[in-house]
């Protein structure tokens, strides 16, 4: 048996929840301090140390104070606990019943939850009875809370109030009740362009290249900057592949307010789990979207693609990288270099063959302009439409005026400061030249405020004169629809290969072996997302194969 | 797509309509089997496609890709 303890060094022990700050001034820290201070005055004990853990849930026991708290006991700095009640000490009834049935007999401790009468050196008492009882319901409290607590948070996403500490990047959090997101113009402009880049199969890393060589602010910086405040944790202030790929996976940015994508185990295990998509409280048509449904369904299409678009050394995605399989052993075909030169990229082959050699696949090279060629030669037999200039004129003009009527209305905000300024130098020079005349200014000052109002004036009598000359450009509306019309046409018949134009069309393609024999034909699969437009009312589709035509 | 072999590709399309043509680059002959899995009109794919990048590149919307 352990020996009775005669002279305590106590440990006082407090703790104050959030939920219990509602409760009001009789749990608050200093209320419990004055409690407790005053019982250890009238026992004749004496103080050893307080431990506090402030706005800490009492489900868990990963606190800083109580932690602190067991291992001075546990090294024998204290020989007595106390507390206020026992929910104090922790509200999950397995851990607290082992540390007062098991771990505090096991080192000689008292513990006292004082308002609860629990002694554990006065076994006999009524609280030391109920004690199991009353751990019971401070837990049921804490679930109780916790479930209340998630009914309001969910009822909340419904209902599309935006809880979040900062809105994501390209929106503010909107001043109303719900906190509508309202579109930061600055960052907004930057999603729109990392959506853009995506959608003309640009891979992440290259548009977290572009961005970085751009000097664009990371999200992180440019909320700090907006604070005016240094980024608190440590980072590189690059872009970076995972924060591109967040950004392109968020539906804020098509005006649909996501909530509840995360939860925890239980309201005593606070570790973070993602939920399944299908279980997100989404709030469509929310807010003001940045980008439109039509991009954020080219970006998801081209997520699903089959390509991740693999990058050469020189930083280039071929049109059909990553498209491409070995039909024999339906492994992805590799970008392939040149004997000499293995940087540059001249074709693909094989994947398997490229990783593990000839004994287990074939090479199955083929040459990236060959390749090309053929598709696109097969793409441009398909191509049938015609076009009408007029419509296509007219939408070209509509789409630029609206730009320009956007632009210019900044534009003309900026010039109305401009000249306001102007008029305003215009006063002080006039006036700082009668001072001088008059004698009320010394004439080295006046010679240094006239020099430096007419370098300002200069300065933005220039840009106004820009401003002006953009202004007009931008009202040649004329001028370039032509170009328009030739740059439409020569697109829209597949005059090169491009990476946008491969991801559009095709889903795939599988290569057959290089026959030995240059006069032996080689099969070329392509498997496009494309209805059989030709052969729509024919009955059967492989008739078409007889009559093949030879370009 | 993603996560499929090319093995289950083929097996999902297989009866879909298939066209066969014959090209020649550099000299070679290429037997190129068209299947038409999906159900978009490549005129209005390739008319969209080369709106957008006329549009673009007139009006300065998006920067030039050396990737498209």
């Amino acid at each position: 048996m352990l020996p009775k303890q005669t002279e305590y060094k106590v440990g006082m022990y407090m703790r104050l929840s959030k939920d219990d700050e509602r409760s009001g001034e009789s749990l608050s820290i200093e209320n419990q301090r004055k409690i407790l201070t005053e019982y250890i005055t009238q026992q004749g004990w004496t103080l050893y140390d307080e431990y506090v853990d402030d706005g800490i849930s009492g489900t868990t026991f990963d606190r800083p104070g109580v932690q602190r708290l067991l291992d001075d006991a546990k090294t024998g700095r204290i020989n007595l606990i106390l507390c206020k009640d026992l929910s104090r000490f922790g509200r999950n009834y397995i851990q607290v019943g082992q540390y007062t049935d098991y771990i505090f007999p096991m080192y000689n401790i008292r513990f006292i939850a004082l308002t609860d009468n629990v002694d554990t050196a006065n076994s006999a008492s009524s609280g030391m009875d109920m004690m199991p009882i009353m751990n019971v319901f401070n837990e049921w409290h804490s679930a109780n809370t916790s479930k209340k607590i998630r009914a309001v948070v969910e009822s909340g996403a419904k209902s599309g109030k935006y809880r979040t500490t900062f809105a994501s990047y390209g929106y503010f959090k909107g001043d109303d009740e719900k906190r509508t997101p309202v579109i930061d113009p600055v960052a907004a402009a930057v999603v729109r362009r990392i959506f853009e880049m995506r959608a003309a199969g640009y891979n992440m890393k290259r548009i977290a290249q572009v961005l970085n060589d751009e000097g664009i602010l990371t999200p992180d910086d440019y909320r700090y900057s907006l604070l005016n405040k240094e980024t608190p944790h440590y980072s590189l202030h690059l872009w970076s592949v995972e924060t591109i790929k967040r950004l392109l996976r968020n539906q804020i940015y098509i005006g649909n307010l996501a909530q509840l994508r995360t939860t925890t185990v239980s309201y005593k295990n606070h570790k973070v789990i993602r939920k399944e998509e299908d279980e997100w409280v989404v709030v469509e048509n929310n807010h003001e979207p940045i980008i439109s449904r039509e991009l954020w369904d080219k970006v998801r299409e081209i997520e699903a693609s089959v390509s991740t678009g693999k990058m050469t050394k020189q930083g280039i995605t071929l049109p059909l990288t990553g498209l491409c399989y070995c039909a024999d052993c339906g492994s992805k075909f590799k970008q392939a270099g040149s004997a000499k030169r293995k940087s540059t990229v001249t074709g693909y082959s094989c994947g398997q063959y490229a990783r593990f050699g000839k004994k287990y696949c074939s090479s199955h090279f083929i040459t990236a302009h060959a390749l090309q060629d053929i598709v696109l030669a097969d793409i441009k037999r398909q191509i049938d439409f015609v076009m009408n200039d007029d419509k296509a004129r007219e939408k070209y003009l509509a789409r630029k005026q609206g730009l320009y009527a956007e632009q210019h209305s900044g534009d003309k905000k900026k010039l109305r400061d401009i000249n306001k300024r102007i008029a305003e130098l215009d006063r002080l020079i006039a006036s700082v030249y009668e001072d001088k005349v008059t004698g009320k200014m010394p004439e080295d000052m006046a010679f240094t405020l006239l020099d430096k109002y007419q370098t300002e004036k200069k300065s933005l009598q220039s840009e106004s004169d820009e401003m002006q000359k953009h202004t007009d450009m931008a009202k040649q509306d004329e001028a370039d629809v032509d170009e328009y019309i030739r740059r439409l046409k020569s697109y829209a018949g597949a005059e090169e290969l491009t990476r946008q134009m491969a991801l559009d069309l095709i889903e795939y393609i599988t290569i057959d072996e290089n026959p030995r024999k240059k006069a032996i034909p080689r099969d070329i699969h392509i498997y496009y997302k494309l209805i059989d437009k030709p052969l729509k009312n024919k009955n059967n589709a492989l008739a078409e194969q007889a009559g093949a035509i030879k370009k | 797509m993603k996560n499929r072999t090319m093995q289950e590709m083929n097996e999902q399309y297989k009866d879909c309509p298939v066209q066969v043509n014959t090209y020649e680059v550099d000299g070679r002959t290429y037997i190129v089997h068209s299947h038409f899995i999906g159900e978009r009109d490549i005129n209005d794919v390739m008319f969209q496609y080369a709106e957008n990048k006329a549009m673009s590149e007139m009006l300065g919307l998006v920067p030039k890709a050396v990737t498209a």
